[in-house]
C-alpha cells in the first residue's frame, strides 16, 4: 500500500519535471534573444580580477603581495619531495653506507620542512588578512544601498536583480570577493608546475606529453559536460530550494504561529517541505549520476595514462637510459603533472565563475543615479513652499501612470490633509515630495529650486516623516529617536520631550534601561518589541525630534485607540508651527486640523478646499465624510 | 566511558534519519584508501622487480593486472561515493523535516517563549561557526571511519614489515630510530593537541564575535526612507567601524597563533617522517627487504603517524562539539505542557457554542503584572460583540485566552458545560475563525492562502473573496486562484497592498467558516468607503455565527449587540452602545466621544 502510493508519488514528481522542463524550453525558445544579451558578458573576465585586485590593493598591500608569494613554496614542495626518492633509491643501489643515508635525508627533509612552514605562514598571513578586506567591502556595499543612491532605484526590477546577484554571492556560500585569489594563486602555481614539470618530461620522451595531454583534454571534457548540464539546469530547483528555506523561515515566525495553529497549517507545510525536497532531490540525484560518469571516466583516463607511462619508462630503463631512481622521480613528476593539469580545469572553471561574479559587484557600483549627490544649492530657512508642476508618475514596469497631472502649491507652514481611497496615489505623492522618487515627468519645487537642484542628502534633512511601513532596527530607543544627531549636547532632553509629546514616555521610563534599552528582543536578549501602537508612537516621536520644515505624516494613528489619536489631533497646531505638512488619512477627524484638504482620486487631483468649502460642494470628500460620520452621527441622533 | 553520552544519544537520533548512510560511508571510506595502499603496493612491487631484473613480459604484465585491479577498486569508489552523497541529502532533509515539525508541533506559549526562541537561534548560530551541533558531529565520525581504515590497513603493513625486520637481531641503531620515532610522533601529538586547546579557544572568541555580524546583518535591516532620512548610517556606521576593527584583530590573532602553535608539529612531524626513511634505509642497507619496500613503508609510516595523531584531534573535536549537542537535544526535548483533552467538539450544525469566562486572570511568562485580571464573561450564541479599549488594555490577550493560545493563569473558561482543556485541542481551535491583527500571509498561490490547505473549493473561495470586497481585483488576476501573492519565487506574482492583505485574511476566516468569527482590527488600513462597505456587510458575512469585533474604530459598536470596554487588564464596563454613553463617567463615552466629536 505504502510502496504504492510512494510510486504514485514518484511518478506526479516525474510529470510535474517533465511539465517544467517543457515549459522551459518554451520558455527559453521565447526569451532566445533575451538571453542572448545577458550571456554577452558586461565585464572581460580579466578586467574583473584587475578590478578586484585593486579592490583588495588598496585596502590591504600586504595581502596582495602574500598571495602571489605563495606561488614559490608551492612549486618547490611537489618537486623536492618527488626527488627525493630518487636520490635514496639510487645511493642504496649504489651500495652507499647508512651514514651517507642519514645526511641525505636528513638535508633533503630540512629543505622540505622549511618549505612547508614557509608555505604555512604565507597562508596563515593571507587566511589572517582575507576576511578584513570582505568585511569593510560588504559594510559599503550596504551602506551605499541604504543610504548612498538613490532611494528609487531600490524599488526597481533591474536594480533589485543586480543588487540580488551581488547580495546572493556576498552572503551566501563561498563569497567570489573573499575567496578569488584562492584559485588566482592557484591557477598562478599550478601553470608554473606544469611549465617545470613538461620540460623536465619533454627531455626524457615527448611522447609522455601527449598522451598526459589527450588524457587531461578527456577530463576536461567530462567535467565540462557535467557542469554545463548543472549550469544549464541549476534554474529548475533554485526556486524550490528558496522556497524550501522560506518554509524553514515561517516555522519559526512566532506572529505566524497564530495563524498556524487556527488554520491548522501545519499538515500542509511539512507536506510542502517534503515535496520541495524531494523535487531537488531528484535533480541533485541526476547531476551526481553525471558526475558518477564523468568519475568514472576520469579513472579509465588515469588508467591509459599511468599505463602508457609506466610502458615507456620501463622501456627506457630497460634500456639502460635511466636508473630506477629516475625512474620512480619521473613516474613522481607524471603524476604531479596529471593532477596538477586536473586541478588546473578545476580552478580555470572556479576562477572564471569568481570573475563572472565580481562582474555582479562592478554592476551593483555602476548603477546610475538621476538625483543631485554631489555640491547642492544653500537649503533654505524657516518654512518652505512646495510646488508641483503637471507632475507624472509610473512605477518601474507598471502599465498605468500613478500620478497624472498633479499641479499642486503648498504655501509655507501651510498643513496640507491628503485623502482618497487606497491605491489613489497619496502615498506617491509623498514620497515625490519628500525626495524618494523623481517624477516621471514635471518637476517639484521646495522654495523655488527643483529637489535636483540641491544635495539630496541634504535636502533630506529638511524632512521629519512617519511612513506607514513601520520598521524597528536594532538601536536603543534613544538612537532610535535621536539617530540625526545623537552627539548634540541636550539631545536626551529633546528626545525625552518628544517622546512625551507622543506619548510613548511613560511606557519607555518603565523599561530596565529606560530609554538606553534596544528595541529587538530577536537581537538583545535584554531588548523590548513594542506593539504596532507603540511603535507608531516611537515613529512619531522621532518625526518631531528631527523637527524638520516640512513634516509629513502618513496614516500615523492606524493602530491608535482613540484617546491617544486625540492626543496627536489636540497637539498637531502646536507640532507644525512654522512647518510646511502634508497629513495623510483615512480617518477624516484629521482633516479639521489642516488648512487645506486635497482629495486625490485616480491619480488626479478630483477636490481641494476646507473641509467646510468641500462639505458644501457636496461632491466626494462630502460622500465620504458622510459614510464615515454615519455610525457617529446614527448614535447621537439616538 | 560516560563521557560521550550525549554524542552517543544524539548519534542515535540522528542516524536513524537515514540508517544506510554510515554503513555506506564507511563501505566507501574503505574502497578509497583502499585504492591508495593498493597503488603504494603496486609501485613497490614495480620498482623491486626492476631492481631484480625481471623479464619485460613480466614486467608489463604485472603493470597491466595492477592498473586494472586499480581502476576497478575506483570506479566501486565513484560509484559508492555517488550512494554516499544521494544518502547524506535525505540523511540532511530526514533532520531538518524533523526539525521544523517539532517547531510546528510546539504550543504557542513555548513557541513565543524566549528562552526557546534563544535556543532556536543558538542551533542555528552554533551551525555558522564550524558547523558546530549535528554537523560537526557527522563530520568527526566520518573522519573515525576515515582513521580506523587507515590504522587497518597500515596494521597489516606494520605487521609484514615487522616480520622481516625480525630476520635480523634488534639492536643498536634499529633500537635508537625506533625509539627516536616514537618520541617524534608523541611529541608531535602532543603539540597539535596543546594547539587543538587553544586554538579552540581563539576560535570560540572568533565565532562569538562573527555572530554578532550575523545578528546585525538582521538587527538594522534596510529599510531605504527611513534610513536616508533619519540618517541612521551614523549609528550603524559607528558600530561597524568599531566592529570591523574588532574583527580585523580577533581574526588576525587567531590565524597568527594558528602559525605559532602548530609549527613545533609540523616540525616534529617531519622529524618522525625523516626517522621513519631511516629505519627503512638502515634496514634496507642491511638486505632486510628489497628498496622497492622504501616507497611502500614510508607511504604508509607516515599515513599511519598522521592518523594516531588525528585520533587524539577528533577525539577532542567531538568533546569540544557536546556542549553544542547539548542545546540541540534541549530543542528537542522541550515538552509541550498544555493540557490536551480527549473529549470530541459536538459538530453542531445550530451552531450552539455557549462560552463563558469564570473569574479569569492572565499572566504572561516572565512578567509580573497581570494582563488580564478576573474576566467574569458569558458569550452569548450567535451574539455580535465588540471589544474596545486603549492600546494595552487586554483585547488581544482576552482573543488569545478564547483560542487557547494560552492558558488561563487563573480561573477557567467553559464551553458548553466542560473546561476548554478538556476537549480535543484541534478540535477546539476549528471553533474559531480568527483574523489577527497581525495576520500573516504566505508567497503562496492565492487558493492555498484563502483555504489554507493544499487544495482548494474554487466555489467557496471565490465566493468568500466576493463577500470581503475583493472581487473586482481578483477579476483583474488572470490566473485567478493560482496567483502567487507577492513576487517572492514568481515574476507572475502579485503585490498586493495592506488593505488588499486585509481583505484576503477576511475572506480566510470566512472560508473556514467556523461558528465563531473572532475578527482584531480588521479594517484598519482601508479607507472609509471599502470600512463602509465591511460594515454593511457584515451582518450577512457573520450570519449566525457568533461575532466578536475589535476595533479602535468605535463606530464600529454600532453594530453589535453588546460591547465591553476594557482597561488595563480588567472589564470595567459592559453594555448596548445606549446604556454605555448614558454613563458620563465611563470609559467608553470618554473613547467615544474622542472621536465621535469631529464628526457631528
Amino acid at each position: 500500500m505504502k510502496d504504492k502510493k510512494d510510486k504514485k508519488d514518484k511518478n506526479e514528481l516525474k510529470s510535474r519535471k517533465d511539465d517544467d522542463v517543457k515549459e522551459h524550453k518554451d520558455k527559453n525558445k521565447k526569451d532566445k534573444n533575451k538571453d542572448k544579451d545577458k550571456k554577452k558578458r558586461k565585464y572581460s573576465r580579466l578586467g574583473s580580477l584587475a578590478w578586484a585586485v585593486k579592490n583588495l590593493w588598496h585596502l590591504d598591500r600586504w595581502f596582495v603581495f602574500f598571495i602571489f608569494a605563495t606561488v614559490l613554496p608551492e612549486v618547490l614542495y611537489p618537486l623536492i619531495n618527488g626527488y627525493f626518492p630518487k636520490e635514496l633509491i639510487d645511493r642504496i643501489g649504489a651500495g652507499a653506507d647508512f651514514r651517507e643515508l642519514v645526511l641525505v635525508a636528513s638535508g633533503f627533509m630540512l629543505v622540505l620542512t622549511l618549505m612547508q612552514l614557509l608555505k604555512f605562514f604565507i597562508r596563515s598571513r593571507c587566511d589572517a588578512r582575507h576576511y578584513y578586506p570582505t568585511t569593510i567591502f560588504q559594510t559599503r556595499m550596504s551602506a551605499r544601498e541604504n543610504y548612498e543612491i538613490d532611494y528609487e532605484n531600490t524599488i526597481k526590477q533591474d536594480y533589485k536583480e543586480i543588487s540580488g546577484y551581488a547580495w546572493r554571492d556576498a552572503t551566501w556560500g563561498r563569497c567570489a570577493l573573499e575567496f578569488f585569489w584562492e584559485d588566482m594563486s592557484n591557477v598562478l602555481f599550478h601553470l608554473t608546475s606544469i611549465v617545470t614539470y613538461v620540460s623536465l618530461l619533454t627531455v626524457l620522451n615527448p611522447f609522455l606529453l601527449m598522451v598526459v595531454t589527450l588524457a587531461s583534454a578527456a577530463s576536461y571534457f567530462t567535467v565540462r559536460w557535467r557542469t554545463v548540464y548543472y549550469e544549464k539546469n541549476k534554474h529548475m530547483w533554485e526556486k524550490e530550494n528558496r522556497k524550501k528555506d522560506y518554509l524553514k523561515s515561517l516555522s519559526g515566525n512566532f506572529s505566524l504561529a497564530k495563524d498556524i495553529k487556527l488554520y491548522g497549517l501545519e499538515g500542509w507545510l511539512d507536506r510542502m517541505m517534503r515535496d520541495y525536497q524531494a523535487y531537488i532531490l531528484m535533480w541533485n540525484k541526476r547531476c551526481s549520476l553525471r558526475g558518477l560518469w564523468a568519475g568514472l571516466l576520469a579513472g579509465l583516463m588515469t588508467l591509459v595514462q599511468n599505463g602508457a607511462a609506466y610502458f615507456v619508462l620501463i622501456g627506457t630503463l630497460l634500456g639502460g637510459d635511466i636508473t630506477v631512481g629516475e625512474f620512480v622521480f619521473y613516474f613522481n613528476l607524471l603524476m604531479g603533472l596529471g593532477g596538477f593539469v586536473q586541478d588546473i580545469i578545476g580552478d580555470v572553471a572556479h576562477l572564471n565563475t569568481y570573475a563572472d561574479k565580481i562582474g555582479y559587484y562592478r554592476d551593483y557600483f555602476d548603477y546610475p543615479d538621476r538625483f543631485n549627490h554631489g555640491k547642492g544649492c544653500a537649503l533654505p530657512e524657516g518654512p518652505v513652499t512646495i510646488e508641483l508642476k503637471d507632475v507624472w508618475y509610473r512605477y518601474d514596469g507598471a502599465e498605468n501612470d500613478t500620478l497624472k497631472g498633479i499641479t499642486l502649491s503648498i504655501g509655507a507652514g501651510e498643513r496640507l490633509a491628503l485623502v482618497g481611497m487606497n491605491g489613489a496615489g497619496k502615498t506617491t505623492l509623498i514620497k515625490l515630495i519628500c525626495g524618494m522618487f523623481m517624477p516621471t515627468k514635471g518637476e517639484i519645487l521646495v522654495d523655488g529650486k527643483k529637489i535636483e537642484e540641491y544635495n539630496i542628502e541634504e535636502y533630506y534633512s529638511l524632512i521629519s516623516a512617519v511612513f506607514q511601513e513601520i520598521h524597528p532596527i536594532a538601536f536603543t530607543i534613544f538612537e532610535f529617536v535621536a539617530s540625526v544627531d545623537p552627539d548634540r549636547s541636550g539631545a536626551r532632553e529633546d528626545a525625552a520631550a518628544a517622546m512625551k509629546a507622543a506619548g510613548i514616555y511613560d511606557k519607555v521610563q518603565g523599561l530596565s534601561h529606560g530609554m538606553d534599552t534596544h528595541l529587538m528582543k530577536g537581537i538583545y536578549d535584554d531588548g523590548v518589541d513594542f506593539s504596532g501602537g507603540e511603535m507608531q508612537k516611537l515613529v512619531l516621536a522621532r518625526a518631531i525630534y528631527k523637527d524638520g520644515a516640512i513634516l509629513v505624516l502618513d496614516e500615523p494613528t492606524a493602530a491608535l485607540d482613540p484617546i491617544a489619536e486625540n492626543n496627536l489631533y489636540l497637539q498637531y497646531k502646536e507640532l507644525t508651527r512654522g512647518k510646511t505638512s502634508v497629513y495623510i488619512s483615512h480617518r477624516f477627524a484629521s482633516t479639521r486640523f489642516c488648512d487645506r484638504i486635497v482629495l486625490l482620486e485616480d491619480g488626479v487631483i478630483k477636490e481641494a478646499g476646507t473641509h467646510d468649502e468641500l462639505m458644501a460642494k457636496n461632491g466626494r470628500y462630502a460622500y465620504m465624510f458622510g459614510v464615515q460620520s454615519k455610525y457617529y452621527k446614527e448614535a447621537a441622533v439616538e | 566511558m560516560n563521557r560521550y553520552s550525549i554524542t552517543r544519544r544524539t548519534l542515535r537520533m540522528y542516524s536513524a534519519y537515514n540508517p544506510k548512510y554510515f554503513p555506506l560511508c564507511f563501505l566507501m571510506t574503505l574502497f578509497k584508501n583502499a585504492s591508495f595502499y593498493l597503488s603504494l603496493w603496486m609501485s613497490a612491487e614495480i620498482v623491486t622487480a626492476l631492481y631484480e631484473g625481471r623479464e619485460r613480459r613480466e614486467l608489463y604484465l604485472l603493470v597491466t593486472t595492477t592498473l586494472l585491479g586499480l581502476f576497478a577498486v575506483r570506479a566501486v569508489t565513484a560509484v559508492l561515493d555517488r550512494a554516499v552523497e544521494t544518502a547524506l541529502e535525505i540523511l540532511e532533509n530526514n533532520e531538518a523535516a524533523a526539525f521544523n515539525r517539532k517547531t510546528l508541533s510546539l504550543d504557542y506559549d513555548k513557541i513565543e517563549n524566549p528562552e526557546i526562541r534563544q535556543l532556536r537561534r543558538k542551533i542555528d548560530e552554533n551551525k555558522c561557526i564550524n558547523y558546530y551541533g549535528v554537523i560537526n558531529m557527522r563530520q568527526s565520525i566520518q573522519w573515525l571511519m576515515e582513521i580506523g581504515v587507515n590504522l587497518m590497513f597500515s596494521g597489516a603493513l606494520f605487521a609484514e614489515m615487522i616480520s622481516l625486520m625480525a630476520r635480523v637481531p634488534f639492536r643498536g641503531i634499529g633500537v635508537a630510530l625506533f625509539a627516536a620515532l616514537c618520541g617524534c610522533e608523541v611529541l608531535t601529538i602532543l603539540f597539535q593537541s596543546r594547539s587543538n586547546t587553544k586554538g579552540a579557544k581563539y576560535w570560540d572568541e572568533a565565532g562569538e564575535h562573527m555572530l554578532w555580524e550575523n545578528r546585525m546583518g538582521r538587527g538594522y535591516g534596510s529599510f531605504g526612507m527611513d534610513n536616508r532620512i533619519y540618517r541612521q548610517e551614523t549609528i550603524i556606521g559607528r558600530f561597524y567601524a568599531k566592529f570591523n576593527e574588532e574583527h580585523r584583530r580577533v581574526h588576525s590573532k587567531v590565524f597568527k597563533m594558528n602559525f605559532v602553535l602548530n609549527a613545533p608539529s609540523v616540525i616534529f612531524g617531519f622529524l618522525t617522517e625523516l626517522c621513519s626513511y631511516l629505519i627503512i634505509c638502515f634496514y634496507c642497507t642491511l638486505g632486510v627487504f628489497p628498496v622497492g619496500n622504501i616507497i611502500k613503508y614510508v607511504g604508509y609510516l607516515g599515513r599511519a603517524a598522521s592518523s594516531i595523531g588525528d585520533l587524539f584531534q577528533v577525539m577532542s573535536r567531538l568533546k569540544s562539539n557536546e556542549k553544542f549537542l547539548e542545546t540541540y537535544l534541549a530543542y528537542f526535548d522541550v515538552k509541550n505542557d498544555m493540557y490536551q483533552g480527549g473529549l470530541a467538539v459536538e459538530k453542531r450544525s445550530d451552531k450552539r457554542f455557549d462560552i463563558e469566562f469564570r473569574n479569569v486572570s492572565f499572566r504572561y511568562a516572565g512578567s509580573e503584572s497581570f494582563a488580564l485580571k478576573n474576566i467574569n464573561l458569558n458569550l452569548k450564541v450567535g451574539e455580535r460583540l465588540a471589544v474596545v479599549g486603549m492600546n494595552g488594555s487586554g483585547k488581544t490577550t482576552f482573543i488569545k485566552l478564547l483560542c487557547r493560545l494560552y492558558d488561563p493563569t487563573e480561573g477557567e473558561i467553559i464551553m458548553n458545560d466542560f473546561n476548554i482543556r478538556k476537549y480535543d485541542y484541534r478540535q477546539y481551535l476549528d471553533v474559531f475563525s480568527v483574523v489577527f491583527q497581525d495576520y500573516n500571509l504566505l508567497a503562496m498561490p492565492l487558493g492555498n492562502n484563502v483555504a489554507c490547505a493544499a487544495e482548494w473549493d474554487k466555489e467557496r473561495a471565490e465566493r468568500c473573496l466576493e463577500e470581503v470586497g475583493f472581487g473586482e481585483r481578483y477579476k483583474g488576476m488572470p490566473k485567478g486562484l493560482e496567483t502567487p501573492v507577492y513576487k517572492n519565487f514568481d515574476t507572475d506574482g502579485v503585490e498586493i497592498s495592506g488593505g488588499e492583505a486585509q481583505k484576503v485574511a477576511l475572506a480566510r476566516a470566512l472560508y473556514k467558516d467556523a461558528p465563531f468569527i473572532i475578527l482584531d482590527e480588521p479594517t484598519a488600513a482601508l479607507d472609509p468607503i471599502a470600512e463602509a462597505d465591511i460594515y454593511a456587510k457584515f451582518d450577512q458575512i457573520v450570519g449566525d455565527k457568533t461575532a466578536i469585533y475589535i476595533s479602535h474604530r468605535l463606530s464600529s459598536c454600532r453594530f453589535c449587540d453588546r460591547i465591553v470596554v476594557f482597561h488595563e487588564g480588567r472589564i470595567v464596563q459592559t453594555g448596548t452602545h445606549e446604556e454605555l454613553l448614558g454613563d458620563a463617567e465611563g470609559k467608553y463615552y470618554e473613547l467615544w466621544n474622542a472621536q465621535a466629536q469631529y464628526y457631528t
